[in-house]
């Protein structure tokens, strides 16, 4: 069932202005540049094609929606049919950057999030976040209305409010823009939006004097000031993964945390198939365990304050190795920073494959690193002729996030009482700044106070207003993609509570009172057909920019620190480390999938620790679930350790976004005694150094505070954990490229269709029409776990919260398995997902009392939910431990009062299941079922690539392959076919549906010969 | 009268022969009771109008456990089966340890009234009533486990086959739906078994009831039996064909329940050897835990000289007998683990004796090896203290051996990134507490209302049941 928009039936396009193509260019030429286009250089020909432009949009702006209300599903239209999916495109922003998105929506209420197929970003795949937006839509938790707070008392207003709102803002702001506005704050979010981009030029027109603050708690300006640095202009780099044979990552978690790494996993993928010719090699230097650190051929653990010191060592022995530098390098100096730190053969075994694949490489610096660090990067890949190539910039807003120094200004501002009326459109800065700002106490020195939000939260209990903001999924807005593409976001429901948007809001301010979708259509320019067209799509097509050229300029010379870089970090001057987890900054915190998603490394759900590496801890002398006190500058926090392999020593890492006292029922409300999840750091972050921070000291404060991983639930004992290292390179089959050339059958055994299969019994046949299979190629998968939140979404997969999470009752379907080897301080990862293979000789059916798992002729493993009684038989005996019990009411939360809301989230496809049922995956088979039914009508067979399960749907590497293997062209016929296909645990005969493709790596043999003399070394150490 | 009635004995002739052969065994029946005192001792229990002190003291506590237990029950279904510390992966956790715990007991009883009757050992009789008492007891706070743990209990009958509107029969391939035609079965068949064997004395009671209330009742299940030739004569025939059909149930019944576990295909579980070894295990545990009722209550009820230190000397031989094969089994899972060259197989036996909880497989071994190797030493076997000390360290160590084969192996099956660890609830403890409250409170009414010993057989192993041999004590 391919979900593709251009099925839509509503938006069926207009052909009329279709084919002028002189019109589309000036389409695609009136906005090359973004929304931040510098009028002030505009030519003669520019003024005239804009001239041109207008004229033509401002005839087509006059052909308008007569009615711009969505249609209340109260009557059913002619051509509706129950049950029938829509689907809808939409979009929503992300730190800064739209989401191409797909909604299906049933009976018109959206219910699961695709990736926009057409869109260049996403090409069907979507992120964690997108996955669980859909949940937000429909939290309970949300606000409902706008509510006044007069002196500490809550009124809410009901929808009447809005007037109530209307009439005191239209004066208020009439009397600021007397004044041009002096005393005026608007905290807005961090967007790209052109409505946005537009409404703050006239926003300053009108009020001169105010301040118009951007800030996005997980967004950095590091990147873009590293290229001016480098590039004299503001940039932003794109990588193309494709190209690329040689990688460099430096802190970067380039495949699951930049905003278009759908893009960047699926081009890194592209090259890890060794069938498919060469495969890359990715190197990662990073001071956390990220998704991309787990990917990496090698990784080298360094704090993050080493990294500029690294890359500087890099670059010498690169110019020692023959690059060409615009700068004179004292390449000698680098021998002893090299040599103290002991990274010589690293660093060579890099240096060498960076030179041996000009314009075949990349480095890429993630955005929490300092600007320098970037400035030098980028230029290193302008050296290396990467531009173009693996690299390419596009040109990057001015005002992306407001500078520290205008912020610390506002605060000065704030705290002297010269700031009246404080707009808070976006994000939540009282709990989301860092402690060095102190928001919340600035809030109690201002006047008038207005939040427009989607919580009462933290920010909204210290406002005079606030005001309920429209979820991206109910209202028009736009934005642009991380390839520069304009993005535009249609509602595909009726705003469920009085929502209104950001554009709203300030047009409210400006006293123009314009809906959300005139302002978005103004902003687009297009006429009638193509903005049809263009809504229709997502996007605006061909709307992304050209790159800008590039040339390597001087800088600072690099500075050689031996030290730093040998120099191990004690106690009082650790690395603290901010990261940004499932929940992001916080704004996920109150969304259960998000909460409940195992972090792809730690597995840990329902919490955030002071996570560090073995070393660290022995030295700490602390010890997993312990407690300590985290003191960094003036602010301390107390957080619980976690023990993760590879962390660099001397690093303690934190999540950002736990810890919320307004978030809802979910992640704490003080209001209602919930507890806050998790702990807030954001009192150890500061302006200056957001991302991280040397100095901080770990306190021993003793106790016990069990934390929620889904993985290793207790600590492992020595018998357990030399298992488990002997049986990894069973369960996920592992080779280097070379070993994969020299044996292509090396992850053959006995039962992978390589020896006898004999069966001790006549099987009975599985004679359907169909054989839906399964194959799971783990050498493209990155471990990023959208797979797990896709199902959860698509298959009505409940909640079950912290404390059952601790009992080992965690619900998902699709688990993303995660097993480290070798050395404890810098260990390998593999990720295997793991969901229910399908098996042809089910172990769990034939224990079934009651013949509730039973096997379908098309080789399914069904559960008959209603007919299951619970015995849990089925669990025992099910070799992967892929079924999952209802051992409470997992879903009372849906009959609470007030969560009615909640409902209408679940799929009307997939059974709700009660307590005392067991569940699993069922490849989709309401999914299978769909096309059927569609197949049938046609009169046909369901053709290869018309089922996607939810989870193949989301994967962003294609690393999941679903279809029938009976048709020997499909693509999961051929992924079975594949020289890597093994069986997981094949020898007990079970027949999995599902292979396993054994994974591919490609480690520098210099590096690898190292790494096998040193684990022999430990093994005769050992032995 | 009916007391005066002897039953013509199968036994005569055993006695007969042995007497010939020199090798008459010690007697059953000591003190110089004769026939009217065995039936005195054993009525007086159930007709003194008070018992005695303690047993309003046990039963007290019994019935409070009972209360227990009832709300537990009804906490569960309310709540769901969360409330107890079952997970993934461990998805049987207590209940199923439980219900293998009281199986097991429950075998006691028809293998001494089955099988020993078959074999013509004429010491089970001192036994046998207690020990099928405690057999039909055992079974039904067994049968109540697998019954509870389900996760929708209101829909358990769908395991047996009832025919419906869906023409939907329950699967015979699982092992789950044997187990309940084995227990279904074996408990009817023990408890028709039980009955029966009481019909004689239940008739003795009444006869010699003073008050209409013990007529009327005791006269009610005592089927109008007279004590006529025709009564005894079809009594023993049914007895023996019943004794036949429990045999194999006897063997059968752990057989099965082993099968729940033998079928599945998880290390640790997926072994041949298990039939036996439950079977052995069962007996073990069973003449176990009539060792443990036995002792107080002979001492209580005054019953020494029909359970004689004989009878415990002879329950004692037979748990050091079963202790050792179910030893061996241990062993050789070991062995078969090791040799079969299976990673898995292999690890889940050395997880089990060094892994999280070596502490559990440390008590099953010594309660279930080592301390029934005392009772190698007669001195030990006629100690009645000792005897009743290990008894309930046999009891606590097949609770282990129980917990120790479900537990444990799941807890760490094939794929590490699965495994877990089990941490039971207070309602795990409760629940099992409060099925000790069932069985005591059942048995503590057994005790008091019923006769404990049978009297009718005890009385055929007595020489004045065979006045041709002993002419002078006629």
């Amino acid at each position: 069932m391919k979900r593709s928009p251009s099925t839509q039936r509503y938006w069926r396009s207009l052909k009329e202005l279709e084919g002028t193509e002189e019109f589309q260019e000036l389409l695609a030429a009136e906005f090359p540049a973004g929304p931040e286009e510098d009028w002030t250089e505009t030519s003669r020909r520019r003024f005239l094609q804009v001239m041109g432009a207008s004229l033509a949009l401002g005839a087509a702006a006059s052909c308008r929606f007569s009615e711009e209300r969505l249609v209340p599903k109260a009557s059913r239209d002619a051509d509706e049919v129950p049950g029938k999916p829509t689907f809808f495109s939409s979009a929503f922003e992300l730190g800064g950057f739209a989401q191409p998105v797909v909604l299906t929506c049933y009976e018109g209420r959206p219910v699961k999030v695709e990736g926009n197929p057409d869109h260049p970003d996403s090409l069907g795949a979507t992120s964690i976040f997108a996955q669980a937006a859909v949940l937000d839509l429909y939290d309970p938790d949300r606000s409902r209305e706008p509510v006044r707070y007069d002196g500490g008392v809550e009124r809410l207003l009901g929808y009447e409010g809005w007037k109530q709102w209307e009439a005191w803002a239209g004066p208020h702001f009439d009397a600021l823009a007397a004044k041009g506005g002096e005393g005026l704050v608007v905290w807005a979010p961090v967007s790209r939006s052109r409505v946005l981009a537009r409404q703050r030029e006239e926003f300053r027109r009108r009020f001169p004097k105010a301040r118009w603050l951007a800030w996005d708690a997980t967004v950095s300006t590091a990147e873009r000031d590293g290229c001016r640095m480098a590039f004299g202009e503001p940039l932003r780099p794109r990588y193309r993964l494709d190209k690329a044979r040689v990688v460099l990552t430096l802190a970067d978690d380039l495949l699951d945390g930049r905003p278009d790494s759908l893009r960047l996993a699926r081009e890194f993928a592209a090259h890890r198939r060794p069938e498919e010719g060469w495969v890359s090699r990715l190197y990662a230097v990073e001071g956390g365990f990220s998704v991309t650190g787990g990917n990496a051929d090698h990784r080298l653990p360094l704090r993050n304050e080493q990294i500029e010191a690294f890359l500087a060592v890099l670059e010498a022995k690169l110019v020692a190795g023959g690059l060409e530098h615009p700068q004179p390098v004292e390449v000698e100096d680098a021998e002893p920073a090299l040599h103290a730190a002991g990274l010589e053969e690293f660093v060579d075994a890099l240096a060498g494959d960076l030179l041996r694949h000009p314009g075949q490489c990349v480095v890429t610096v993630g955005p929490q690193l300092p600007a320098a660090v970037h400035a030098r990067a980028q230029r290193l890949n302008v050296l290396l002729g990467a531009v173009g190539e693996t690299v390419d910039y596009l040109p990057e807003s001015r005002e992306l996030r407001a500078d520290d120094e205008s912020l610390l200004a506002f605060a000065r501002e704030a705290a002297a009482g010269k700031v009246d009326t404080l707009v808070v459109l976006g994000g939540n800065p009282a709990y989301d700044t860092p402690g060095e700002l102190g928001f919340a106490e600035l809030m109690g020195a201002i006047a008038n106070k207005v939040h427009l939000g989607a919580y009462r939260d933290e920010t909204a209990l210290l406002s005079d207003w606030h005001l309920p903001i429209a979820h991206p999924f109910e209202s028009w807005t736009d934005g642009q993609a991380a390839d520069g593409s304009h993005v535009i976001g249609q509602p595909a429901i009726d705003p469920i509570w009085a929502g209104r948007t950001v554009s709203e809001i300030v047009s409210v301010m400006l006293g123009e009172k314009k809906s959300a979708m005139e302002l978005v259509r103004e902003a687009t320019g297009l006429g009638e057909t193509a903005w049809r067209k263009a809504v229709q799509d997502g996007f605006v097509a061909g709307s992304a920019p050209r790159p800008v050229k590039v040339q390597a300029g001087r800088l600072a010379p690099p500075k050689f620190e031996p030290e730093l870089l040998a120099e191990e970090r004690d106690n009082g001057e650790l690395e603290v480390a901010f990261r940004l987890g499932t929940v992001l900054d916080g704004r996920f915190a109150n969304n259960g999938w998000l909460q409940e998603l195992p972090d792809p490394i730690t597995k840990l759900t329902w919490d955030n620790a002071a996570v560090m590496g073995f070393a660290t801890a022995e030295a700490l002398g602390v010890t997993d679930f312990e407690k300590i006190r985290l003191s960094l500058g003036g602010g301390s926090v107390e957080l619980p350790v976690l023990r993760v392999p590879g962390v660099a020593r001397g690093v303690v890492q934190v999540e950002l976004g736990y810890g919320r006292t307004a978030a809802g029922h979910v992640a704490g409300l003080n209001d209602d005694a919930v507890e806050p999840v998790g702990v807030d750091v954001n009192p150890l972050r500061s302006l200056a150094s957001p991302w991280f921070v040397v100095g901080g000291e770990v306190t021993r404060l003793g106790g016990h505070y069990p934390l929620a991983t889904t993985q290793d639930h207790h600590a492992i004992d020595a018998v357990g954990y030399a298992e488990r290292e002997g049986r990894v390179p069973e369960l996920v089959r592992e080779a280097t490229v070379q070993e994969y050339h020299e044996n292509p059958l090396f992850a053959k055994r006995a039962p992978d269709g390589w020896g006898p299969e004999a069966s001790i019994f006549e099987e009975l046949p599985l004679e359907g029409e169909y054989r839906w299979g399964m194959a799971i190629d783990l050498s493209v998968c990155t471990g990023c776990s959208a797979c797990t939140i896709a199902c959860q979404a698509e298959n009505n997969i409940p909640v079950v919260g912290k404390e059952q999470v601790l009992k080992g009752r965690e619900m998902h379907w699709i688990r993303m398995d995660r097993y480290f080897t070798g050395d404890l301080e810098n260990p390998r990862a593999a990720h295997q997902p793991l969901t229910c293979q399908q098996c042809e000789l089910a172990p769990c059916e034939s224990v079934c009392p009651v013949a509730a798992t039973v096997h379908s002729s098309e080789g399914l493993n069904d559960m008959v939910y209603n007919r299951c009684i619970g015995t849990r038989y089925c669990s025992n005996n099910c070799p992967y431990k892929v079924r999952r019990f209802n051992y409470l009411n997992f879903r009372k939360d849906l009959w609470k009062k007030g969560n009615e809301i909640l409902r209408m989230v679940n799929n009307p496809e997939v059974t709700v299941r009660s307590r005392g049922v067991m569940e699993k995956c069922t490849f989709c088979v309401q999914r299978i079922q769909a096309a059927r039914r569609d197949a049938a009508v046609e009169q046909r067979n369901i053709r290869e690539g018309e089922v996607q399960t939810a989870c193949q749907q989301v994967c962003p590497t294609g690393a999941i392959v679903f279809g029938d293997l009976n048709d020997s062209e499909s693509a999961v016929s051929k992924a079975h076919a594949n020289t890597r296909a093994y069986r997981l645990l094949g020898e007990l005969n079970d027949k999995p549906r599902n292979r396993f493709l054994a994974r591919i790596r490609n480690p520098h043999p210099a590096l690898l010969a190292l790494e096998e003399a040193a684990r022999g070394q430990e093994a005769v150490h050992h032995g | 009268m009916a007391e005066e009635c002897v039953a013509p004995a199968l036994e005569s002739e055993r006695i007969e022969r042995a007497e010939r052969e020199g090798l008459y065994p010690p007697p059953l029946v000591t003190g110089n009771t004769d026939i009217k005192a065995v039936t005195e001792i054993v009525s007086r229990v159930a007709e003194l109008p008070r018992p005695p002190k303690i047993w309003y003291v046990l039963f007290a506590i019994a019935v409070a456990l009972l209360g227990t237990l009832g709300t537990m029950i009804v906490y569960l279904i309310a709540t769901g089966v969360g409330v107890w510390g079952n997970n993934q992966p461990v998805a049987w956790g207590w209940p199923i340890v439980n219900f293998v715990f009281w199986v097991g007991i429950g075998h006691a009883g028809t293998l001494i009234s089955a099988i020993l009757f078959l074999l013509r050992q004429g010491w089970r009789t001192g036994i046998n009533r207690f020990a099928e008492a405690m057999t039909i007891f055992a079974v039904i706070c067994a049968g109540m486990f697998p019954a509870i743990h389900v996760g929708r209990i209101w829909v358990i009958y769908w395991v047996f086959p009832i025919p419906n509107q869906m023409a939907m029969w329950p699967n015979f391939r699982s092992p789950l739906l044997w187990d309940v035609f084995a227990v279904s079965t074996y408990f009817s068949v023990s408890l028709l078994f039980w009955y029966m064997g009481l019909v004689p004395d239940l008739a003795t009671l009444r006869d010699r009831a003073v008050s209409k209330a013990r007529r009327f009742w005791y006269g009610l299940f005592a089927l109008g039996w007279n004590g006529s030739n025709r009564h005894w004569h079809r009594y023993e025939k049914a007895y023996l064909i019943l004794a036949a059909l429990a045999t194999p149930l006897v063997l059968s019944v752990h057989s099965v329940v082993s099968f729940d576990f033998a079928v599945a295909q998880l290390p640790g579980w997926h072994t041949t050897i298990f039939p036996p070894y439950f079977v052995a295990g069962a007996i073990f545990s069973g003449f176990a835990m009539v060792l443990s009722l036995a002792i107080p209550a002979r001492k209580v009820f005054k019953l020494e000289h029909l359970i004689t230190e004989r009878h415990v000397d002879l329950m004692c031989r037979v748990i050091l007998a079963t202790g050792t094969m179910v030893g061996y089994a241990y062993a050789m899972e070991f062995f078969m683990a090791w040799y079969s060259g299976n990673r898995y197989e292999g690890f889940t036996f050395i997880n089990r004796a060094t892994g999280p909880y070596w502490w559990a497989y440390l008590i099953m071994v010594s309660c279930n090896v080592i301390s029934p190797q005392l009772f190698w030493s007669k001195r030990i076997r006629t100690n009645m203290v000792l005897v009743f000390i290990i008894s309930i360290f046999v009891n606590i160590g097949m609770w282990f051996e129980r917990f120790v084969i479900t537990v444990t192996s799941l807890s760490r099956d094939f794929l590490p990134s699965s495994w877990g660890y089990f941490s039971p609830t207070i309602v795990d403890v409760l629940t099992l507490l409060g099925s000790f409250g069932l069985f005591f409170t059942l048995f503590l009414l057994f005790c008091r209302y019923l006769p404990q010993v049978a009297i009718s057989e005890v009385k055929n192993v007595m020489p004045e049941a065979h006045p041709h041999v002993h002419p002078e004590d006629h």
